[in-house]
């Protein structure tokens, strides 16, 4: 009787996962591509993603069946040396770290200066320059960074009497002016607004144009440069059925998930770079009928129903361009957030302008090639385009509209 | 940005220091994919932020390059 209770008792305790994803519910994908968990049984990760500071990569999976953020923001948030000086050695490039410093003025290491001889001097030396500084490069732009030093200025300068730092975003204060001994400065978390940082040479007002012919010195010790957040971009969206992983293998084209640290909730394409997407070899066949589910949202013209080639898509958002939305697919039927839409550019246009649902019935068109799927335009600027979940059913025999409420009640569209 | 040339081995050996000093492992290979122009003469590659090159700097590229723009 008591291994009974005991046995009533575990069951009791044990939490029963009662989830049933899309999948599960709507099984026969040929693609499924989401941000969160569409299959109950699914053993595998959401997305793979490559970190900006040190091109490290590691999968990203789920926590309660949602996007595990958390460890997203965990692995980009890894704080990474960018320089640590090695002045003793009479190095002015980085003993660790992926950085040097360089400088069109004269650098001398090491030198000696009020009790120490670690230091580097920097001296300006310029017949035609008229500002003066060392920088370390380089620098991962937009993200935020450390910094830590000592410096010495001479008491008897009378023209390079501070340093000033320029590419540093909100840094209060930005010049550093104490003459005479060693002192430490400490700058936390502030954002890198330039692939280089400098240090300048400055006078007594922090003006860094100082004329020309100027030679005078000042001293760093221990500097110390770390980057403690970073991007992170999408290498491969695994394809929750199986059948497809969505990748891409050069950097440029990878879209964005993570920025400055901080999960972006969705995954978006850089459109500075043409072709920009991801890429799978799930093919759109001339014939046969498909039903896509996306969601999505534009920042500009976009193309959520990308392929291989730039002259066949589906799905184009631009605004003030009434020309069809589709080119190369026929028996086309558009639904957004579950309403039936005209297939115009300006319609999708307005309906993505916010994170919707795009459902689009169609077939490539009859006689066409066969069109593998791209998460955008693989040829010049249509590629501003967000995406949360892909999924393709390779017939339209699926129930759209339960599909659809399932989708927009798991997304509060 | 983009580095443009003539000839695309420039761009290749562009493309080659980057990868080496970047370090891409795993499912990422490259930095950049090289452009080709529709006349068959002029290339382009996307500048690596942190990389400078010897090379003709373009801010972007016309839709000359993209003639099969919606």
């Amino acid at each position: 009787m008591l291994r009974l209770a005991n046995d009533i008792s575990s069951i009791i305790n044990t939490p029963i996962d009662i989830f049933e994803g899309r999948l599960n519910i709507y099984p026969d994908a040929e693609v499924a591509y989401s941000l969160d968990k569409l299959d109950k049984d699914y053993q595998g990760s959401a997305v793979r993603v490559r970190r900006s500071s040190d091109n490290q990569e590691q999968d990203i999976g789920f926590v309660d069946n949602l996007f595990d953020s958390e460890s997203l923001e965990a692995f980009v948030n890894y704080e990474s040396d960018v320089f640590i000086s090695d002045f003793t050695n009479g190095a002015v490039n980085p003993s660790s770290g992926n950085a040097t410093i360089t400088s069109s003025q004269t650098m001398q290491a090491p030198s000696t200066i009020d009790g120490f001889n670690d230091a580097m001097k920097f001296t300006c030396s310029s017949e035609t320059a008229t500002k003066y500084d060392f920088r370390v490069a380089t620098m991962d732009r937009g993200q935020l960074i450390s910094v830590s030093f000592q410096y010495y200025i001479p008491s008897e300068n009378t023209i390079v009497e501070s340093i000033r730092f320029t590419d540093l975003l909100n840094l209060s204060p930005a010049t550093f002016n104490t003459k005479g001994e060693w002192t430490s400065v400490t700058i936390t978390d502030k954002e890198i607004d330039n692939n280089i940082l400098r240090f300048f040479a400055a006078d007594s007002s922090g003006a860094t144009n100082l004329g020309t012919e100027v030679t005078e010195a000042f001293y760093i010790r221990n500097l110390e440069v770390t980057q403690s957040t970073a991007s992170a971009y999408v290498t491969t969206w695994y394809d929750q059925s199986g059948n497809y992983d969505a990748t891409q293998s050069t950097a440029s084209r990878q879209p964005k998930i993570a920025v400055q640290g901080t999960y972006l909730g969705y995954v978006e394409n850089v459109n500075n770079t043409g072709f920009a997407t991801l890429n799978s070899t799930y093919a759109y066949v001339a014939g046969q009928r498909f039903t896509s589910f996306i969601v999505g949202q534009q920042f500009g013209n976009a193309v959520f129903g990308g392929t291989n080639s730039g002259s066949v898509y589906y799905g184009v958002s631009q605004d003030g361009n009434t020309e069809n939305s589709r080119l190369g697919f026929e028996n086309l039927s558009s639904f957004g957030n579950g309403v039936s839409v005209a297939d115009t550019r300006e319609d999708v246009a307005s309906l993505m302008v916010n994170m919707a649902l795009l459902t689009t019935l169609a077939q490539r068109s009859v006689g066409g090639d066969s069109q593998t799927l791209a998460m955008g335009y693989t040829s010049g600027s249509f590629n501003n385009c967000r995406f949360k979940e892909y999924i393709i059913y390779n017939n339209q025999s699926v129930d759209r509209a339960e599909v659809e409420a399932n989708i927009m009640e798991h997304y509060n569209l | 940005m983009y580095y443009t040339s003539t000839n695309r081995e420039e761009l290749v050996a562009y493309n080659e220091a980057v990868n080496t000093g970047e370090g891409y492992t795993e499912t990422t290979t490259e930095w950049a994919e090289i452009i080709e122009h529709p006349n068959g003469k002029d290339f382009a590659i996307l500048k690596h932020p942190s990389y400078e090159a010897e090379l003709t700097l373009a801010e972007s590229l016309g839709d000359d390059w993209f003639p099969d723009s919606l």
